[in-house]
């Protein structure tokens, strides 16, 4: 019996023993598989399969093996194919080509082909502008590049050649005239980012737009992908998604630091996580973490963007692409520009990664625009794009990129024109969970326009930094040119340069003589781009310049507006402009609109935009009359019976001729009424009614409450860029989070929790862009060449 | 003697980290880790078309992290209130893309991705705010969660709960 029990004893020891080894085990396995990125590959795969036999190793490798053969072969033959692409952006970009063989076709591309051989035809792009011929240039698939030819006159003889009919399609024969040819070269530079697709939805003056990501992994290691891109200035970031395979994962929005730290620890434990930050209210970065080898991640972006409406037209633009910003000195949190592959250089928090000129990007991007006017829509254009316009009935357009043109580097800018007068004063209404609210679209009253001019004492301030080389600032001296030579002899002037510094023409206001005007054109002619962007410098000199107090000073800067520190700039405006105006012109294919937007509403003035397409003849002489002629200031709103809070802007802009204003505010009652704007009309004090009745409105659209939203946290981030530190952000935040809308202290975040990745988070790749079109890379990208290589 | 051995045994036995099911528990302290979790509805009889789930949960452990659609029909992922996000509460709605899609009995609606900090269980109540079946006439359900098959922390896999923790 003893024997028994000592044997039973002993069996339980061994029992207890074995199970007490056991969960020792099982606990170090939970361990270090929550270890994330500590793991090794060996050890994890150790706790997937404990017993997996070699053969099942030696088959994925073999499988791996076939894999990565077969994407080497797509890689080379994409090299290929795009190589001789990238060598014609070189072309375009040194405004030179030659054709080594061609085929001559008729102006309207009928069949009738002819080769000739074009070993001694030389075209430069620059000669035909001198000719007055307007040219295009679009990068096509294949590698070559097509020319269009615009503003042709009568009786000029047009040779217009093409490529053979095998190697183009049929397609493009029936198109504009063009000469298609392909160079040598360019370097292709394969990017995790494939493309960009943006879908928009106009209907009033709200566009619904989507913008998707697609993002896959051409390398042979994990990566996680940064993309810093822009978006416009007013767009409210309402919605964010996560598409793996046919999974498709909400973001949701937090506080930005608490949104990093999960997608750090997502990363780190092989999670694919996604994280979207704003890094100015025009710029965003983008991270997708743990895309593995061959697979693809898609981001699906959804934003509410009011549309700008002036002189009768109605203008959506898509930006698509960061231009590089000068930060001065000292500056931490800019925005860094830097050649591809270049790291922790620039000391900025952000940095823009920039293709250098002889490499290309295989990233294109497309556009459609859905136009639902509710009247007739008269005219459709870009002066940007190359576009085409599908009318589906007079009020309806839908309208898409032409393929040629998908290079991301320079704004989307489609323009349209409705039939009948002017958009009258109108009320946009939306019923939401959290109340009402509506948009205001307040029309100039009609005898505005027959006021008199008054004079004025025109600044003109110039950038001339290194980023204005070339065609922006050409376009920047023929706006001042313009306006100088419709200045009137009562007016005063003067012309301020800045890059690195900044220095005037005289140190006092200069009568509008035709002596100093011919002075002042001369001044003009010599001035010269490159150097910093040292705006702070130029609105010193412009804003403490003296003043002449009879008459109204408008002060009109002419720039890209690609700096880093738009805080600083605003803040000095605010603290110099006095009794100034700001009326801006931004100059460029990618300017810099938030910072032009906010100086102009700062200045209680306007912003116009010069593309380095257009001849912006027009538009500078009629933004100038604006300019000179009284608006009806110092507005208030009386709203009758209507019960509105929360109304922003806070301080109502002046109206102008042409050019309405949009206001926003939360309404507690819908019944109808009749609201007064009252405002100063040069002397005098005078008033407008509008009648309202938003409960009976067509006019509504959800995105109304994200527009309110928006405008709330423009006017709260204007307050702390006056006044910082004054415990404003909590308000940021928890405006951002209840209307569920990025801003500075906020980010969507999404993570897939299913699945947990194979090995560590690999490696981050920056997709580079290319710089903006007529922006040189020499002279505003840091490339670090020369320190890289020592 | 018997008897003090079989006592003996069987205190072993239930004293074993692994068969108490804490093994996990002892050991998981600050750690930080991500689970997914199904939400199904059970609509019975009427078929589903539209949704809308209170959720509320310990803000201390858990944190949502991404939102996803279920199966067919509810494939989109769910729109959310975030009014009362920041107090770990939320409110998930959808409704089906197509209503010859609205299925009966059970039906996954959504999956909540979530990042848990420390030791489960974790507190995560769900509440049926209102359901409809197409034509939007409001129908009784039951919700259901439960953690992705291995992730839930637990010893035992069926995790299954109406309501209460998971």
């Amino acid at each position: 019996m003893k024997r028994k029990c000592l044997v039973l004893l002993i069996l339980v020891i061994i029992i207890y023993t074995c199970v007490t080894f056991f969960s020792g085990c099982a606990q170090r396995v939970i361990k270090k598989s929550d270890e994330g990125a500590l793991i090794k590959d060996k050890e994890s795969s150790t706790v997937a399969k404990p017993s997996a036999p070699e053969k099942g190793v030696e088959y994925e490798l073999k499988k791996n093996a076939k894999e990565y053969a077969r994407r080497e072969a797509e890689e080379r033959a994409r090299m290929e194919m795009s190589r001789a692409r990238a060598e014609a952006r070189a072309a375009e970009e040194s405004d030179e080509f030659t054709l080594d063989e061609a085929v001559v076709t008729s102006q309207r591309g009928e069949a009738e082909l002819q080769k000739v051989p074009m070993d001694i035809s030389v075209a430069r792009l620059g000669e035909m502008r001198r000719l007055g011929i307007e040219t295009k240039t679009a990068i096509h698939m294949d590698g070559s590049i097509n020319l269009l030819l615009e503003n042709i006159g009568l009786g000029t003889e047009v040779w217009v050649i093409e490529k053979s009919s095998d190697a183009i399609g049929k397609e493009y024969r029936t198109e504009s005239p063009r000469l298609i040819c392909s160079f040598p070269g360019k370097e292709d530079v394969i990017l995790p980012l494939e493309s960009t697709s943006v879908d928009a939805r106009i209907s009033g003056y709200i566009a619904t737009v989507n913008v998707l990501q697609k993002y896959h992994n051409p390398y042979r290691d994990k990566i996680e992908a940064v993309y810093v891109f822009p978006l416009p200035q007013n767009a409210a970031v309402t919605d964010f998604i996560m598409i793996v395979g046919d999974r498709k994962i909400r973001g949701l929005i937090r506080e930005k630091e608490e949104a990093q730290r999960i997608y750090e620890r997502a990363k780190a434990q092989g999670y694919r996580a996604s994280l979207l930050t704003q890094e100015r209210p025009n710029i965003f970065k983008q991270k997708v973490a743990n895309i593995e080898p061959g697979k693809r991640i898609d981001i699906s972006i959804t934003f509410f963007n009011p549309l700008k409406y002036e002189n009768g037209e109605y203008e959506f633009v898509f930006p698509t692409v960061v231009g590089p910003r000068f930060n001065p000195p000292g500056q931490r949190d800019g925005i860094g520009a830097v050649g591809r592959g270049i790291y922790n250089r620039s000391g900025k928090s952000t940095d823009v990664h920039y293709l250098k000129p002889n490499e290309n990007s295989s990233h294109e991007i497309a556009i459609k625009v859905d136009i639902d006017a509710g009247v007739a829509i008269e005219k459709v254009y870009s002066n940007s794009h190359v576009i085409k316009v599908d009318k589906k009935s007079p009020s309806h357009s839908i309208v898409t990129l032409s393929p040629n043109d998908r290079v991301p580097n320079k704004d989307f800018v489609l323009r349209y024109k409705t039939s009948g007068s002017e958009v009258k004063t109108a009320m946009m209404l939306h019923k939401g969970d959290k109340g009402n609210y509506f948009t205001l679209l307040l029309q100039p009253p009609e005898d505005l326009k027959n006021l008199p001019r008054i004079p004025r004492e025109m600044v003109f301030v110039l950038d001339c930094s290194g980023s204005m080389s070339g065609k922006p600032i050409e376009k920047a001296r023929e706006a001042v040119r313009r306006a100088l030579r419709n200045l009137d002899r009562n007016d005063t002037f003067q012309i301020i340069r800045f890059s690195s510094n900044a220095s005037s023409l005289g140190w006092e206001p200069i009568p509008a003589t035709p002596e100093n005007v011919e002075k002042g054109l001369r001044y003009l002619n010599s001035l010269h781009s490159g150097g910093g962007t040292m705006m702070i410098e130029g609105i010193k000199a412009a804003l403490d310049f003296p003043h002449d107090e009879n008459r109204l000073r408008i002060v009109s800067f002419m720039t890209d507006g690609y700096i880093g520190n738009e805080s600083e700039i605003l803040a000095a405006i605010h603290e110099r402009l006095g009794e100034s105006r700001i009326f801006s012109f931004g100059v460029g294919s990618s300017v810099n609109r938030y910072l032009l937007e906010r100086m102009a509403i700062m200045g209680r003035g306007a912003v116009a935009y010069v593309g380095l397409d257009e001849s912006g003849g027009e538009a500078v002489d009629r933004f100038y009359d604006v300019a000179t002629r009284p608006a009806m200031a110092n507005i208030e709103i009386d709203w009758g019976n209507l019960k509105v809070d929360d109304v922003y802007p806070k301080r109502i802009p002046d109206l102008f001729v042409g050019r309405p204003i949009m206001i926003t505010g939360r309404l507690k009652n819908t019944s109808p009424g009749k609201i007064r704007i009252k405002g100063q009309l040069g002397e005098d004090r005078s008033h407008f009614d509008v009648t309202v009745d938003p409960d009976n409105s067509d006019a509504k659209h959800q995105g109304i409450q994200s527009v309110w939203a928006r405008c709330k946290l423009a006017e709260l981030s204007n307050i702390e860029t006056y006044n910082p530190g004054n415990g404003i952000k909590k308000e940021i935040i928890t405006t951002s989070i209840n209307y569920n809308l990025i801003s500075r202290y906020t980010a969507f975040l999404a993570v897939d929790s299913l699945e947990r990745t194979k090995g560590d988070h690999g490696y981050t790749v920056d997709v580079p862009v290319p710089v903006p079109d007529g922006v040189k890379y020499g002279t505003t990208v840091e490339d670090y060449t020369e320190a890289a290589s020592d | 003697m018997k008897k003090l051995l079989l006592t003996i045994l069987i205190l072993i036995i239930f004293h074993s980290p692994v068969l108490a099911g804490d093994s996990y528990e002892n050991d998981c302290g600050g750690k930080i880790s991500f689970k997914t979790v199904d939400v199904s509805v059970e609509s019975k009889k009427n078929a589903l078309a539209a949704y809308q789930i209170d959720i509320r949960y310990d803000k201390k452990k858990i944190k949502i992290v991404g939102l996803e659609g279920g199966s067919e029909g509810f494939r989109e992922p769910p729109f959310y209130d975030r009014a009362g996000f920041k107090g770990g509460h939320i409110i998930i709605a959808a409704f089906v893309d197509n209503d010859t899609h609205a299925k009966k009995g059970m039906t996954r609606v959504a999956r909540l991705h979530l990042q848990t900090k420390g030791c489960p269980p974790y507190e995560l109540k769900t509440e049926p705010m209102a359901a409809a079946k197409p034509g939007g006439k409001e129908i009784p359900v039951k919700v259901e969660t439960a953690f992705v098959d291995g992730q839930s922390g637990n010893s035992k896999e069926d995790n299954t709960k109406s309501g209460g923790s998971i």
